[in-house]
């Protein structure tokens, strides 16, 4: 959790700097739910795990705004074949730009690239391994959802997020690399500075 | 008178006009061959009235005469023929031609087709009768292969036989009139190709001029000869396994099997090692007196003490052996009446190595006799061997009365060694061989075993005992045995040197031991003086468990570990070994299936003592069983084995020893779960799990195993 804090006080750092030099903008909280692509963590982990958010945007132009978000997503699970506990952390930094339209009064449709940066941190409960192992990733995200005014500054950020995140595995491993990225659905509130 | 005169002259007119004579005439001819038709029935018909008949002559011509003009029918009929017919116009005085030209009877040609291999039917095969290259009739063949064409004028023909995947066959065949002509197809399968490339397994360029040949049966059939690019074809191959070779020069030969299908091309690719060229080792051999060459001397390279090379001399005494691989070897030439010549020699590869002999004629014999050393019979079967500086020179084997003869031996100082099975291996240095003499060299081998003999004897009254039983014992073992004559002599034979134990046991004496050493080829004596009012120990063997009685389990009794007497319980669990001495013992009984049970017992003289056993089962774990899992995590993972058993049967199991590759690594209690997780496991390496169980007697169980990887 020290992490996900160091993570956001960094993207407060980042974004309050440049709302301050008065580009428009806002900053949203999402929360929604993480899916695992990967069926070796599927079948570890299981279904989904909560997924939160902090995302900021910035205004450039009507129908193009580059963001940051950083998010934290974490889940416990069972190994395969004896069934011991493992607990996983994944918190991502990654930045892009939105294209969106059209410009409804009621909502817009957006659309858009970015590069993530992640670090998974998992803990397996086995006395024959080593008890933790983190790795760093670097990938890719296509990003998609609603924007719908709210209220006055408020703003509702409907999502659907796809995170490619690969890492290497042990060698022993058959399988050298895994997928930790996946499908991040949910919803968060923004405020337009 | 007139009137009879002009009535004589009307009557001749009137007979004139009556048998004014016509004639027809003609020939009868084969429609076919245009030859004449002899035989040939003609017949002459006025309407429907036969008129006349004739035949034809072996011209086939015939000649009717005709005594009223007018008109005629001539119908012509001849065996193998069909009839014919023709009008012929008579006119008085006058010869009609009528010729026929017969059209003789139809015939058929009928057969079967087969396949050339395997002789079964080809159905389906189209089937031409062909006449002056014009296919004139056609049909198939049916499902047993067979067919007919009739309606084929007499003459002949020819006949093709055509059908998938086989080559076309064709005959000849006469159609006779009336007549089926057979004419029968075994089509052999189209044929396929072989066709590859040769070339060099270094360089990997291709070598032309290769010769390739195919062979079935090691008969070569077909052949070829690469090309500039090392290519070869070779079409028109039957079906079938073959035998492919392919041989170039200064290259070493290749073969591959290869199979030929119909229509289609087998490949069959080359890559041909360079030949080893070797040295060449050459010379003469000549008469060291004479100087004149020896012809038929037998030149040899040895390698490795065995003949790697060998040729004869030419008549003038030359040799040559070429192929020689680069070394060193050892050159021997020769000849009956000489003497053998023994050179050095280094073969360089591609080149000559010159090494000339010249023997020195005359040599010696060395013969002699192999006997035993302690009863002096001959040894037959026996190698002798006569070397010079530890290199064999010749051998030889003794025959049934231990003789041998060695010939031809050069003149020198040999060692000599003779070797014979269960005998020391026997040597006789500075066997001197003269010229022209004969060497006597006899050796008496001495026997590898030793034997144990003695006489057995009443201690009190001194009387020889027979029929008493004396066993040689090494490690609680018998390995010979034996029983005392009338006289109270015994002897074993044949013991390897060593320490034994030896034991004579007879009834209603006290059984003796005493430790005695076995030389080779020596008789150690052991007497034995028994003592007599024997004690008697003896008891039952009962399982612990169910208190059954216990049949077949042995019963050894150790005076300071040394065996002294055993026996087996009978049917009823019972044991008695009557013939003890006095003194301590220890009595070890074993059964399969049961833990050892060892017990110290003392028995006092002629005491009839009582021992009762109970055995404990050995009771293994049960139906063990394993598995690797891989314990994996998103990240990591280990190979784990889980090994899991079920109770042994026996209920004092305090707990089970688990062994990983014969090593301990684990106990686990017999009241915990029964499994064991061994961890940190390798997929690459199988590991063999064996588990035994203790029980509260400290008795150790057998072992169940399993292997996981």
């Amino acid at each position: 959790m020290k992490y996900l804090v160091r993570i956001l006080v960094f993207l407060s750092l980042l974004v309050l700097p440049i709302l301050s030099f008065g580009v428009d903008g806002d900053l949203r909280i999402r929360v929604g739910v993480f899916g695992f692509t990967s069926r070796t963590a599927r079948k570890i982990y299981g279904g989904a795990a909560p997924d939160i958010e902090l995302q900021g945007d910035f205004y450039v132009r009507s129908f193009f705004n580059p963001w940051i978000n950083v998010n934290y997503v974490w889940k416990e699970g069972k190994s395969e074949g004896l069934k011991d506990k493992t607990y996983f952390q994944l918190g991502t930094l990654s930045i892009g730009f939105n294209l969106l339209f059209p410009h409804y009064k009621f909502f817009q449709f957006y659309i858009g690239p970015g590069f993530s940066s992640a670090y998974l941190h998992t803990t397996d409960r086995s006395n024959y391994l080593p008890k933790t192992t983190g790795r760093f990733s670097v990938g890719v995200v296509g990003k998609g959802g609603f924007l719908i005014p709210l209220y006055r500054n408020l703003v509702l950020d409907l999502f659907f997020d796809y995170y490619y995140q690969p890492v290497r595995t042990r060698s022993s491993l058959s399988e050298r690399q895994i997928n930790v990225g996946g499908f991040r659905t949910g919803g968060g509130l923004g405020w337009k500075f | 008178m007139t009137r009879i005169l002009f009535l004589i002259i009307g009557i001749l007119l009137h007979t004139q006009g009556l048998f004014a004579l016509g004639r027809i005439n003609g020939t009868v001819t084969d429609a076919s061959s245009r030859n004449p038709v002899s035989g040939a029935m003609i017949s002459l018909f006025k309407g429907s009235t036969l008129v006349s008949t004739t035949t034809t002559n072996s011209s086939g011509s015939y000649s009717i005469t005709v005594i009223t003009a007018g008109q005629y029918i001539v119908k012509v009929s001849a065996s193998g023929f069909q009839d014919a017919s023709s009008g012929a116009t008579v006119i008085t005085n006058q010869t009609t031609i009528v010729n026929f030209a017969l059209q003789g009877n139809p015939g058929s040609i009928a057969g079967t087709v087969i396949d050339f291999n395997t002789s079964l039917p080809i159905s389906g095969a189209v089937i031409e009768v062909i006449q002056n290259d014009v296919p004139i009739a056609s049909t198939t063949t049916d499902a047993s292969g067979n067919y007919s064409l009739g309606g084929l004028a007499s003459g002949s023909y020819d006949v093709t036989a055509n059908a998938t995947n086989y080559q076309e066959s064709e005959s000849g065949a006469v159609v006779q009139p009336d007549q089926t002509t057979t004419v029968n197809f075994a089509l052999k399968s189209s044929p396929g190709t072989i066709s590859g490339t040769v070339t060099d397994a270094n360089t990997s360029l291709p070598i032309q001029g290769a010769a390739i040949t195919v062979s079935m049966d090691d008969t070569p059939l077909f052949f070829a000869a690469t090309d500039a690019s090392g290519n070869y074809t070779i079409t028109g191959v039957p079906p079938g396994s073959y035998n492919v070779e392919a041989q170039a020069d200064n290259y070493e030969t290749g073969g591959q099997d290869a199979i030929v299908q119909v229509n289609q091309t087998t490949t069959v690719n080359f890559a041909l090692a360079a030949a080893a060229q070797g040295g060449i080792l050459s010379g003469n051999v000549t008469d060291a007196t004479t100087s004149l060459p020896i012809q038929g001397a037998s030149v040899e390279i040895i390698f490795n003490q065995t003949i790697a090379f060998s040729t004869l001399t030419d008549p003038s005494g030359n040799y040559t052996i070429d192929g020689v691989p680069a070394g060193s070897y050892v050159v021997i030439a020769h000849v009956p009446t000489y003497q053998t010549g023994i050179v050095g020699a280094i073969i360089q590869e591609s080149q000559t190595t010159t090494v000339n002999f010249a023997l020195s004629s005359s040599s010696g014999t060395v013969l002699g006799t192999v006997t035993d050393a302690n009863t002096g019979l001959p040894i037959s079967g026996a190698i002798v061997n006569i070397n010079l500086s530890n290199f064999p020179v010749d051998t030889a084997e003794t025959n049934a009365s231990g003789e041998y003869l060695i010939q031809g031996v050069q003149p020198n100082i040999y060692t000599m060694s003779f070797e014979a099975s269960g005998y020391q291996i026997g040597s006789q240095d500075e066997v001197v061989v003269n010229a022209n003499q004969t060497t006597t060299v006899n050796m008496a081998l001495q026997s590898t075993f030793g034997n144990v003999a003695g006489t057995v004897r009443s201690a009190m009254s001194g009387l020889p005992i027979s029929g008493a039983t004396i066993d040689a014992i090494l490690n609680r073992t018998v390995i010979g045995s034996s029983l005392s004559s009338i006289s109270g002599n015994y002897t074993i034979p044949g013991l390897a040197p060593g320490s034994y134990e030896i034991l004579a046991t007879a009834a209603n004496f006290q059984t003796a031991i005493n430790t005695i050493t076995i030389l080779a080829s020596q008789t150690t004596t052991q007497n034995f003086l028994l003592q007599g009012n024997p004690s008697t120990l003896q008891g039952q063997v009962v399982n612990a468990i169910t208190g059954s009685p216990l049949p077949e389990i042995s019963v050894q009794i150790l005076t300071n570990g040394s065996l002294i007497a055993t026996a087996l319980t009978d049917s009823n669990g019972n044991y008695s070994i009557s013939t003890l001495p006095p003194g301590s013992y220890q009595v070890i009984i074993s059964g399969v299936g049961y833990y050892t049970l060892s017990e110290d017992t003392s028995i006092t003289l002629g005491e009839i003592e009582t021992v009762n056993f109970m055995l404990t089962p050995n009771s293994p774990p049960r139906n063990l069983t394993g598995k690797a899992i891989d314990n994996r995590f998103l990240l990591q993972k280990e190979r784990v084995h889980l090994i899991r058993w079920q109770a042994s049967e026996d209920p004092t199991v305090l707990y089970y020893q688990i062994y990983r590759n014969g090593s301990l690594i684990a106990t686990v209690s017999a009241d915990d779960s029964l499994q064991y997780e061994d961890h940190n496991r390798s997929s690459k390496v199988a590991d063999l799990y064996s588990v035994n169980d203790v029980n509260s007697s400290g008795n150790v169980s057998s072992y169940v195993s399993i292997t996981l990887r």
